[in-house]
């Protein structure tokens, strides 16, 4: 980042001169070293101000790049020729997509159904347990027991095979792009 | 014996004018009138006596008058939230994510990720889909920066860094989030048991409470606000 740097250029003779500002005599280390109180004191009223404007500024979104075709995938020479399909198979076709129309939509009817059963009967026995006493009623609605930090995964496709030795390697995991500072100088 | 005559006209008239209207049903004549319709009776309109019915039948829009449009009830606009400021983009506001109701849940996300994005868009899908089934109040529906996970194999002794290694293969993580607020806690067992039965393979389904954390993931990292922040505490420390 550029900082202002004041300096008062002194030329000794044409072509050198010699800089009265603390920061650039002093050296890499001891830049801050020798500074006066008022001085520093005012140095940090404009680093405050500085930060206080800079967080005013409205966050922006880190852009989604999931659906970002690299170039060399669009080139006319990849593309597929056109599949010619005889009518039988088309009809075949449609038949078969209409035949799992009709499955799908049963099967998920018959879901709901059994969802909205399942609240109904919930309902019900809630109505109950409200007459029996108000105190289970209300512990029975509470929100703590319920398991919030809750992860789930899908399925497998084939069960782990017995006596396989995996190769040596590792994963590197990156940061999404634009979440972190990537100037910064990478660990040793 | 004519005033008899006459009452009991217009007694027998009324009586079979009542028949016919039951029989033939209202004749809507504008169609903008939907409330004020006329009962045609023989064409013309009918008077007992010489009060006019009560539901009388003006064409007239009176447009000039502050009760024009009165019934209306097609086009009409839902009024739209303020639009938000620049400004304030990226401000954390817990009180927008917390439950109105008692024995409701407060926003919840539940983030979709896997590594086949077509399994996990149309996962995502579903669950969004359930939720506006079973009406629950959606806040948002997002997708998350995605992020790449490269498999490195080590071919020889030399390569123990990771760093060093050979990459195989670069695999990127994509995710999906459906944030739910105000779900009662009864449902939300139900609603889980569904979706536990119908994720798909290599699928993670996570359910988590909104967070500042999730929610400043979304936004860029600002590096001039680092550096000039570091250099202030610099300054404190130096003092």
């Amino acid at each position: 980042m550029a900082l202002k740097k004041i300096f008062f250029a002194l030329p000794v003779c044409s072509s050198r001169w010699i800089s009265t500002s603390y920061s650039r005599s002093a050296g890499f280390q001891g830049s801050k070293a020798n500074i006066p109180l008022e001085m520093k004191l005012r140095m940090i009223e404009r680093k405050k101000r500085r930060v206080e404007k800079l967080s005013k500024q409205p966050l922006a979104f880190i852009p989604i790049t999931d659906f970002f075709i690299p170039y060399s995938w669009k080139m006319d020479e990849r593309a597929r020729p056109k599949l010619e399909i005889s009518e039988e198979e088309e009809d075949k076709r449609v038949l078969l997509e209409k035949e799992w129309a009709r499955k799908t939509f049963r099967s998920r009817k018959q879901e709901s159904w059994k969802i909205k059963l399942l609240l109904r009967h919930q309902q019900r026995a809630l109505e109950e347990l409200r007459q029996e006493s108000e105190k289970l009623y209300n512990a029975a609605l509470q929100c703590e027991d319920l398991s919030i930090p809750f992860t789930c995964r899908g399925p497998v496709q084939s069960t782990p095979l017995e006596g396989y030795l995996p190769p040596l390697g590792g994963y590197e995991h990156t940061d999404p792009l634009f979440s972190k500072d990537d100037l910064s100088l990478p660990e040793v | 014996m004519y005033i008899l005559y006459l009452w009991c006209k217009h007694v027998l008239q009324f009586f079979v004018a009542v028949l016919l209207s039951l029989i033939r049903g209202p004749k809507i004549k504008d169609k903008n009138m939907s409330l004020s319709c006329t009962w045609h009776l023989w064409g013309k309109s009918f008077r007992v006596g010489k009060c006019l019915p009560a539901i009388s039948n003006s064409l007239r829009h009176y447009r000039n008058r502050p009760t024009h449009n009165i019934g209306r009830m097609h086009g009409l606009e839902k009024p739209k939230p303020p639009p938000v400021r620049k400004k304030e983009v990226g401000t954390w506001k817990p009180e927008e994510y917390k439950a109105v109701k008692e024995n409701h849940l407060d926003a919840l996300n539940f983030i979709v990720s896997g590594y086949d994005i077509v399994l996990v868009e149309q996962y995502a899908k579903y669950v969004h889909q359930l939720m506006i089934k079973f009406k629950q109040n959606i806040l948002e529906v997002y997708a998350l920066p995605s992020s790449n996970a490269v498999v490195k194999k080590m071919l020889g002794a030399d390569q123990r860094l990771l760093k060093a290694m050979t990459p195989e293969i670069e695999l990127t993580m994509y995710k999906r989030i459906i944030q739910v607020k105000d779900m009662p806690s009864q449902t939300y067992p139900i609603l889980l048991q569904t979706l536990m039965h119908y994720i798909p393979q290599s699928i993670t389904l996570k359910v988590d409470k909104h967070n500042e954390e999730q929610h400043l993931s979304r936004y860029q990292y600002r590096v001039e606000l680092a550096e000039e922040k570091a250099m202030l505490q610099q300054l404190y420390d130096s003092r």
